[in-house]
């Protein structure tokens, strides 16, 4: 810790008068009154070493519930793709195309079969090449 | 034999680390210093000082992993804080004309109007000098008299070679010697 202005005098052999009134006209102390509480309030979001790797192993348990569901979702979407009966000929698909196109969604059942399978292989697909 | 702790750099470390307590701690040492420093170069504006005082602060604890300790905690907190007040300086142009020398004399040539409290009127008399410096010898003189800091430690705060900031300290004393010299046999008894 250095002395107050110890080395203010290069002018002068030894302090002067005008060295004891800049030194008496100092500011005084300011009291706190709340400031550091203000200050403290404000900081933005740090994450220190530790909260930083907790951050990271909730994000990955995170990914591998999400895995996890997905996963049982392309699979049950397959099992009701390929266990819904028979599978509607490309006479139907084209009929059941063209129903939908014209926005009549009753007829459009052969196509569900097919919309199941795709989204579950969409999935899949999705799931084992996301990293 | 153990190396006596330093509790600032313990505070410091913690604080570096992300403890908010810690660094409240630091800033309850040191909110005085720089709220002082940003009051005189704001000439006395303490709603902007204080807020440009916080954004110290913060700025300050986003950046303490960078600080190393070569120098003084308290000198690294008043480079920034000049910094951010130059930043704000540069955004905010002043819309009131500073004050000019003539205006200014009114302050200074009082001291024999102020015998009964002499402390309080040298402190004004002072104030209204220190008003009239040029901006960079005013700035230099308050960082090495009221800022606790050496030639070297203001020099390096207000970005100044040492020899300039030498140069501005001397030049701005000659100022004040002449014209505060009405207080010189008050001060000097």
């Amino acid at each position: 810790m250095s002395t107050p202005f110890h080395d203010s005098r290069d002018s002068e052999a030894s302090v002067d008068w005008l060295d004891t009134a800049l030194w008496a006209t100092r500011p005084e102390p300011i009291p706190d009154d709340g400031f550091s509480a203000r200050v403290v309030r404000r900081l933005p979001v740090v994450l220190t070493p530790s909260q930083a790797q907790a951050e990271l192993q909730r994000r990955a348990r995170q990914g591998r519930r999400f895995e996890r569901w997905t996963l049982a979702g392309a699979v049950a979407g397959g099992i009701i793709a390929l266990s819904g009966g028979p599978w509607p000929t490309w006479t139907q698909m084209a009929a059941s195309l063209s129903d939908l196109a014209a926005l009549r969604l009753a007829s459009t059942a052969a196509l569900t079969p097919w919309l199941a399978s795709l989204c579950s292989a969409a999935a899949l697909a999705y799931v084992l090449h996301r990293d | 034999m153990l190396a006596p702790v330093d509790h600032e750099q313990v505070t410091l470390a913690l604080a570096a680390a992300g403890d908010p307590n810690a660094f409240a701690q630091w800033v309850r040492q040191h909110q005085s210093a720089v709220r002082n420093q940003l009051r005189q170069l704001t000439k006395g504006d303490v709603a902007l000082a204080d807020d440009l005082a916080q954004e110290t602060f913060i700025q300050a604890w986003t950046h303490l992993a960078e600080f190393r300790g070569q120098a003084r905690s308290s000198t690294w907190l008043f480079r920034i804080a000049y910094n951010r007040f130059l930043m704000h300086a540069r955004s905010h142009r002043p819309t009131q004309p500073l004050p000019d020398d003539e205006s200014a004399t009114d302050g200074t040539e009082g001291a024999t109007q102020h015998d009964s409290r002499p402390a309080q009127a040298l402190r004004l008399d002072m104030q209204a000098a220190l008003a009239r410096l040029p901006e960079t010898e005013r700035v230099a003189l308050i960082h090495c008299y009221h800022m606790d800091l050496s030639h070297e430690e203001a020099a390096q705060v207000l970005n100044l070679p040492l020899g300039t900031l030498k140069s501005h300290v001397l030049r701005a004393k000659a100022r004040l010697r002449e014209w505060l010299s009405a207080w010189a046999p008050e001060v000097s008894r």
